[in-house]
């Protein structure tokens, strides 16, 4: 099989997953300081 | 909450596996484009979903110009978000597979140029809200320029028939020779995608949510300081 299928997965996938990650993490920060505001 | 989340996440992670491997493996190749079609698989869904995503966008600007409600205003950011991202999947995936079918990565097709363009004008809705302080402001002239910025998503749509084109068409399968598993195939990317999408759309307008509040916040012990 060509690689283009690979590739096109690998960055459709990889992009997306590396977005749900930074908007966890980006969550978890903005939590963190909302946390702290209170506190 | 987070268990009906996690629910949610362990369904599309399965289906979204089933239709990968569907892809790759059990659809047969095409007559012309032989093994090269399952790009195709991976392509559709992202430009489908970039679409989709500007739309929300753009309506949810409009509810918000009526209803001036500020969650409104984090959904469109939110969808518009997701837009961008898959544009730019859409963007470089196709670029990919004009290479291996037509031998160069971009060649200024009218598909390729307007989806450019669409990108080009939600890359600027994100320069446009921060370069505006004031809060309702900013909500207000990004969802003017939201309404605007989405007449990009019916030109990139048409743009085959207004302009000759290389680019396979959507009406009609894509122009390609797609029969019954191929389709399921193409469907199974399409529908899991979206439910991903939905996740991930989502948790961008809960983390905006979060944000503003902690604006307010912010505002409010520098008052207080003050």
């Amino acid at each position: 099989m060509p690689i283009e299928p690979y590739f096109v997965l690998a960055l459709t996938w990889g992009s997306l997953l590396g977005t749900a990650l930074w908007l966890r993490k980006r969550g978890a920060d903005i939590e963190r300081s909302l946390e702290e505001i209170e506190s | 909450m987070k268990f009906r989340d996690d629910i949610y996440l362990g369904i599309t992670a399965v289906a979204n596996l089933l239709a990968i491997y569907f892809a790759l493996f059990i659809a047969p190749a095409e007559v012309e484009l032989g093994e090269l079609v399952r790009v195709f698989y991976f392509h559709l869904p992202g430009a489908i979903a970039t679409y989709i995503t500007l739309i929300l966008s753009a309506a949810t600007a409009i509810a918000y110009l009526i209803k001036k409600d500020y969650r409104l205003d984090a959904f469109s950011q939110s969808c518009a978000l997701l837009g961008l991202i898959y544009g730019a999947i859409t963007l470089i995936g196709g670029a990919i597979w004009a290479n291996a079918t037509w031998g160069v990565y971009w060649n200024w097709d009218p598909r390729e140029t307007t989806t450019l363009i669409l990108w080009l004008a939600y890359l600027g809705y994100f320069f446009l809200r921060m370069s505006v302080e004031n809060v309702e402001r900013r909500a207000s002239v990004s969802a003017v320029y939201n309404i605007l910025a989405v007449l990009t998503v019916p030109l990139s749509y048409v743009s085959f028939i207004l302009w000759p084109s290389l680019h396979p068409r959507l009406s009609e399968g894509g122009g390609l020779g797609l029969t019954g598993t191929m389709v399921q195939a193409l469907l199974m990317n399409m529908f899991s995608g979206l439910l991903f999408t939905g996740w991930l759309i989502w948790k961008a307008y809960k983390v905006q949510l979060s944000s503003d509040q902690l604006r307010l916040k912010l505002a409010e012990a520098v008052q207080n300081a003050d």
